[in-house]
């Protein structure tokens, strides 16, 4: 029997990644499209049910067309759907609509729904969750997924919010742990049974999302299983570190990372430039973004790159230049504004345009 | 500072070339070509280095200029003396600064110092302010870049002359205020703050359509539950009502069952009515076969016996014995008449025979014919050879001859005697026949009256003979028949008594008389018939009403319908009420999607107003960078000008005055380093005075720089060649200042031609 696990899928969320509102509203269509395509995955592929471990709206920012749409898709797929309302589900859309009959929520005590060989349980945690760790009763004999939505934490971190204590559900006779809340794929060992296992988000939405997302594909056997991660996002975000020390124009800074990159035009990519520039260096951060602009989805670039500048060099140097750079050394600015105001006056000295 | 010897391995065009330094003047007079400014570097690039730079023009990228032009170590070596001690720098350079080396010893103590900035430090000077102070090139008139007096006077101090600073803060103060106007509210921040303000007062809104979108999704979720529950109570009320419906079919169940039962009953009493005429024990199928068999045989017995009883055997001997009323033929008449009839057809087959012999002895008559013919040729051909023997005609002798042969011939054939002519065989044939013929005669008349005897047809006499063989055993039969039959009878009749008496007691247990046995027979049959339909029909019957029972809920039997008319007006109750609240519920959807719709913008909003904020932030950064980067500008040339500027001038008017006297007495410099030379109450810039003139101030200027700069120790100040502007008597006034100057510092002067150089010498 085959299951997929999925989570964070937060449908209707904006896109936060300074896109333009038609891209963002693009992307925003994407998210459910491709909720959509895994719901046709699993028809092809024969699976008989998915697991969404939490935030599967973005309550907050979807309206009811998505939701109505979401509902749809449920409603018309030959596929069982298992949902546990994760912390963005609250007052969830779904509960004000006729739910699909293939749709069966979790509730705020463990809830079990048995499909073929495979027992799946599942709770939305609270502030009080001693008791319901307390009150897993599981059988030995069954195939046991357990689903729940929070940060894994060991210890006494049993009543924290959108916490899952590892330490309580250890020894329940449990097989498969289908955690949701961490939007990258992590498995781990819970005890000599169980593995547990952040599936990631569905789509990366902002550049702390980065790398390949999808979700986990369980194949289940007579108590035995595999599993594996598919990546299946329809874009990919990347953040690319770009040194640059040494690189003296634009131009030459363009060609770098034109040389780093190797990713798909359907990306959204994020290239920060790292190393050391001198006052010398010609470096138009508007002019790389807008060479790459229509090279990619999306493209970004951020200036992390430090000015390379020999203070000794100034310290005894009888001019305006070692004047202004002394002054500026002994100011009490802080380094990284020390920083910019020695380039850009170094800069302006050396008759270059400064860039608003 | 004093140097005190160097020497270069490579360095440009000069290789394995030693000096040694005096303390006071050096002058270095070498042709053109030689490499004095070549030397020039290296004592600079001893002392401070070489920069790295990519710049392509060698002018500006002395590491790639001065690489030796022949292969080998590209650098050497410097000693010197400062605060009293010496000191020695090797330095050796690669491609790039990072493949330099550098080791500085002090040669007193001999130990290396680990400061490759140790010059620097000591002299309190860059190479930079080196180069701009006591490092004076060729005069400023041969300028080859026509660089003005004053910008390259500015240079001395920094790349960029005072007013460039202004320029500088002009543009400066542009972008701020492109960023922020200085009044009022306009430039790129305040648009972007303003936009923020829209931006925030939209999420705003956006924040109160999720509030209601919240509320309102909260009232359906309620709503929803409420349905939920109709739902549930309907569902129970719906199986109130079906129980009801339950209980009607239950009735109608009970009936079709009670239906049923009654016709098993009925069934029943068929079975048990069957069942007591055959006495609980109903004739199995092989007793119905024995006694079928036994009716059977006492039928086949009675018709025997009837048989015998009705005389027909004796009708039939009596009837033969008519027949054969000449007597009855003995076995062995009959054998005799059996062979000589069998003799009759042997001796008519013999004559036959005998006949056909005799037939085939007769002569050949055909042969006897043709002997004939051939005679009556010869008559006619000898009467015709006779004609003409007498008529003279000699050749009808021939006819004669032929005559006399053909006669011969026919004489032949007429006599010639044939096999078959046979005439012994003839008589033998003849004699045989004869024989033959009174035999078969005899033979013949014996059947003839035999046959005759019992009237049958002589002439047919085989099947007359047969006739009489059948009758004669047929009446041995009868008569051994006849006389068997008697016995039999009796035996048939025991047997049939025996039969009868089986019969009528088998019959006997189920009729109270019996008269006939066929019918017994039949109506035993007909009932035994009956009893299996019955017993099929039973057992079928039996199990319908036995599973159709187990459907039953017999409890229902007796109970009433109850309300159903109330019930169905608690689904309607319930259905109308739920439909109330599914309607209030599309109203509150239709508001629903507005309000999430409008609330549903806020994460874009959202991702506008933190794209806004990091933008203004950027900017304000920038403002702010822009603004210090101003202040330091300023400040730094203020500073720079207060502490070197007044200190400049009068140095200048010191080194002037013993140059040219008092004529560049009434000067100042300005803050962009400008020399303004008073003369008739104007000031005039120096570029209005000749290129000696330029270069008199240019080497005050750059003489009173290096008095200004260094309070302590003094760099060597090496003159490459500066004078070749200058006529014979400035040039002897500034060869006699360079000899005052070199009491003081250490010079080297660089020159290349000897006017500038033998006064001195002289």
């Amino acid at each position: 029997m085959k299951l997929i696990h999925c989570s964070d899928i937060h449908l209707g969320a904006s896109m936060r990644t300074h896109l333009s509102p038609e891209k963002a509203r693009k992307r925003q269509e994407e998210l459910l499209a491709t909720f959509s395509r895994m719901v046709n995955y699993a028809i092809t592929e024969g699976v008989a049910g998915i697991i969404i471990a939490g935030d599967l709206l973005d309550t907050a920012e979807c309206d009811i067309k998505t939701r109505n749409f979401l509902l749809d898709t449920i409603r018309e797929a030959p596929v069982e759907v298992y949902y546990l309302c994760g912390n963005h589900d609250e007052n969830s859309m779904l509960l004000s609509s006729e739910l699909p009959k293939n749709l069966h929520i979790f509730g705020t005590k463990w809830t079990k729904f048995n499909l073929g060989e495979v027992t799946i349980t599942g709770a939305t945690l609270g502030t009080d969750n001693e008791e319901l760790y307390r009150s897993l009763n599981l059988s030995p004999n069954a195939f046991n997924i357990v689903v729940l939505h929070g940060l894994d934490k060991y210890g006494s971190n049993i009543n924290e919010p959108d916490t899952v204590n590892l330490d309580m559900l250890k020894n329940k006779n449990i097989d498969y742990l289908a955690l949701g809340h961490i939007h990258s794929y992590r498995e781990g060992k819970l005890d000599y049974r169980a593995t547990y296992c952040f599936c990631g988000c569905l789509e990366g939405r902002g550049f702390d999302e980065c790398g390949e997302k999808g979700f986990v594909l369980l194949n289940i056997n007579k108590g035995q299983f595999t599993r594996k991660f598919v990546p299946f996002a329809r874009r990919t975000l990347y953040e690319v570190p770009v040194d640059i020390t040494g690189l003296r124009t634009t131009r030459e800074i363009i060609n770098k990372i034109s040389d780093t990159l190797d990713v798909s035009p359907d990306s959204l990519v994020r290239v920060v430039l790292t190393g050391e520039y001198t006052v010398d260096t010609e470096k138009s951060l508007s002019l790389i973004e807008s060479w790459f602009d229509t090279r990619y989805f999306y493209f970004q670039v951020r200036d992390s790159s430090r000015l390379q500048i020999d203070l000794n060099a100034y310290r005894n140097d009888i001019s305006i230049a070692g004047e202004f750079v002394r002054m500026v050394e002994e100011s009490d600015l802080d380094d990284a504004e020390k920083e910019r105001v020695i380039n850009m006056g170094l800069n302006a000295l050396a008759g270059r345009e400064v860039d608003v | 500072m004093k140097l005190l010897r160097c020497y270069i391995e490579n360095y440009g065009k000069l290789q394995h070339f030693e000096y040694e330094f005096n303390g006071h003047l050096n002058i270095i007079l070498e042709e053109n070509g030689w490499g004095k400014s070549t030397f020039a570097s290296f004592i600079k690039a001893m002392l401070f280095g070489l920069p790295s730079t990519k710049r392509a023009n060698l002018d500006e990228n002395e590491r790639a200029k001065y690489t030796p032009w022949q292969s080998g170590a590209f650098g050497g070596w410097l000693e010197f003396e400062i605060g009293g001690k010496t000191y020695r720098i090797e330095r050796f350079f690669g491609d790039k600064s990072s493949k330099d080396r550098v080791t500085i010893y002090d040669t007193a103590k001999n130990t290396k110092i680990d400061d490759p900035t140790f010059v620097e430090k000591k002299l309190g000077i860059n190479a930079d302010t080196f180069m701009r102070s006591t490092f004076i090139q060729r005069g400023a008139s041969e300028n080859a870049d026509g660089e003005s007096i004053r910008e390259r006077l500015g240079k001395l101090i920094e790349n960029n002359d005072f007013d460039s600073i202004a320029s500088i803060d002009e543009k400066l103060k542009e972008r701020q205020t492109e960023i922020e106007h200085l009044r009022g509210k306009g430039g790129k921040l305040n648009e972007l703050k303003s936009e923020l303000e829209s931006t925030l007062n939209d999420i705003e809104e956006c924040k109160t359509a999720s509030a209601q979108s919240n509320a309102i999704n909260t009232e359906c979720a309620e709503n929803m539950a409420k349905i939920e529950a109709l739902n549930q109570i309907i569902i129970e009320a719906r199986k109130e009502l079906q129980a009801f419906n339950d209980l009607q079919v239950q009735n109608e169940k009970i009936k079709r069952y009670n239906s049923l039962k009654a016709e098993l009953d009925k069934l029943t009493a068929s079975r048990d009515e069957l069942l007591a005429f055959f006495k609980q024990s109903p004739p199995n199928k092989s007793t119905m076969e024995r006694v079928l068999e036994m009716q059977t045989s006492l039928n086949s017995f009675q018709s025997k016996i009837d048989e015998i009883d009705s005389n027909s055997l004796s009708q039939n001997i009596r009837s033969l014995e008519t027949y054969f009323e000449n007597g009855v033929p003995t076995q062995e008449e009959m054998e005799k008449i059996h062979t000589l009839s069998s003799s009759l057809d042997t001796l008519q087959n013999s004559l036959r025979l005998t006949q056909n012999i005799y037939e085939q002895t007769a002569p050949n008559k055909r042969l006897k014919y043709l002997g004939f013919g051939a005679f009556g040729v010869a008559l006619v051909l000898i009467i015709v050879g006779l004609v003409a023997f007498l008529s003279n005609t000699p050749l009808l002798i021939t006819f004669i001859v032929l005559g006399v042969i053909f006669a011969g011939i026919g004489g032949f054939l007429i006599t010639k005697p044939t096999k078959k002519d046979n005439l012994p065989a003839k008589i033998t044939a003849t004699t045989n026949i004869e024989k033959s013929r009174v035999e078969f005669e005899q033979n013949k008349k014996i059947i003839d009256n035999f046959v005759r005897k019992y009237n049958e047809d002589p002439i047919n006499y085989r099947e007359s003979i047969f006739n009489i063989e059948t009758n004669r055993r047929r009446l041995l039969e009868y008569r051994a028949e006849l006389k068997n039959s008697s016995s039999r009878k009796q035996e048939m009749e025991r047997r049939s008594q025996e039969y009868r008496a089986k019969l009528n007691e088998f019959y006997l247990q189920f009729f109270p008389d019996v008269t006939n046995y066929s019918n017994c027979y039949q109506e035993l049959q007909a009932r035994l018939g009956q009893l299996k339909n019955v017993n099929a029909y039973f057992e079928q019957k039996e199990r319908e009403v036995r599973e159709f029972g187990a459907e039953i809920d017999f409890k229902a039997q007796g109970k009433t319908d109850g309300d159903v008319a109330s019930i169905q007006q608690k689904i309607s109750d319930l259905e109308r009420k739920k439909d109330e609240i599914v309607n209030l519920n599309s109203t509150l959807n239709s508001k629903l999607l507005t309000a999430s719709t409008r609330a549903s913008n806020i994460g874009s909003l959202m991702a506008t107003a933190e794209d806004l904020r990091e933008k203004i932030a950027g900017l304000e950064e920038r403002l702010n960078t822009i603004k210090l980067t101003r202040f330091y500008l300023n400040s730094a040339k203020e500073n720079l000008t207060s502490r070197y500027l007044t200190p400049l001038a009068d140095a200048f008017r010191e080194y002037s005055r013993q140059l040219v006297g008092d004529y560049f007495d009434k000067i100042s410099i300005d803050t962009s380093l400008n020399v303004l030379v008073e003369q008739g109450g104007a000031k005039k810039d120096s570029k209005f005075y000749s290129s000696g003139g330029r270069d008199v101030i240019e080497l005050c200027m750059r003489l009173a720089l290096a008095k200004t700069l260094f309070n302590g120790e003094m760099p060597p100040i090496i003159m490459d060649d500066p004078f070749n502007n200058l006529d014979d008597t400035k040039t002897q006034r500034a060869l006699d200042m360079l000899d005052k100057i070199a009491n003081k510092f250490q010079v080297i002067y660089l020159v290349c031609h000897s006017s500038r150089a033998e006064k001195k010498v002289k």
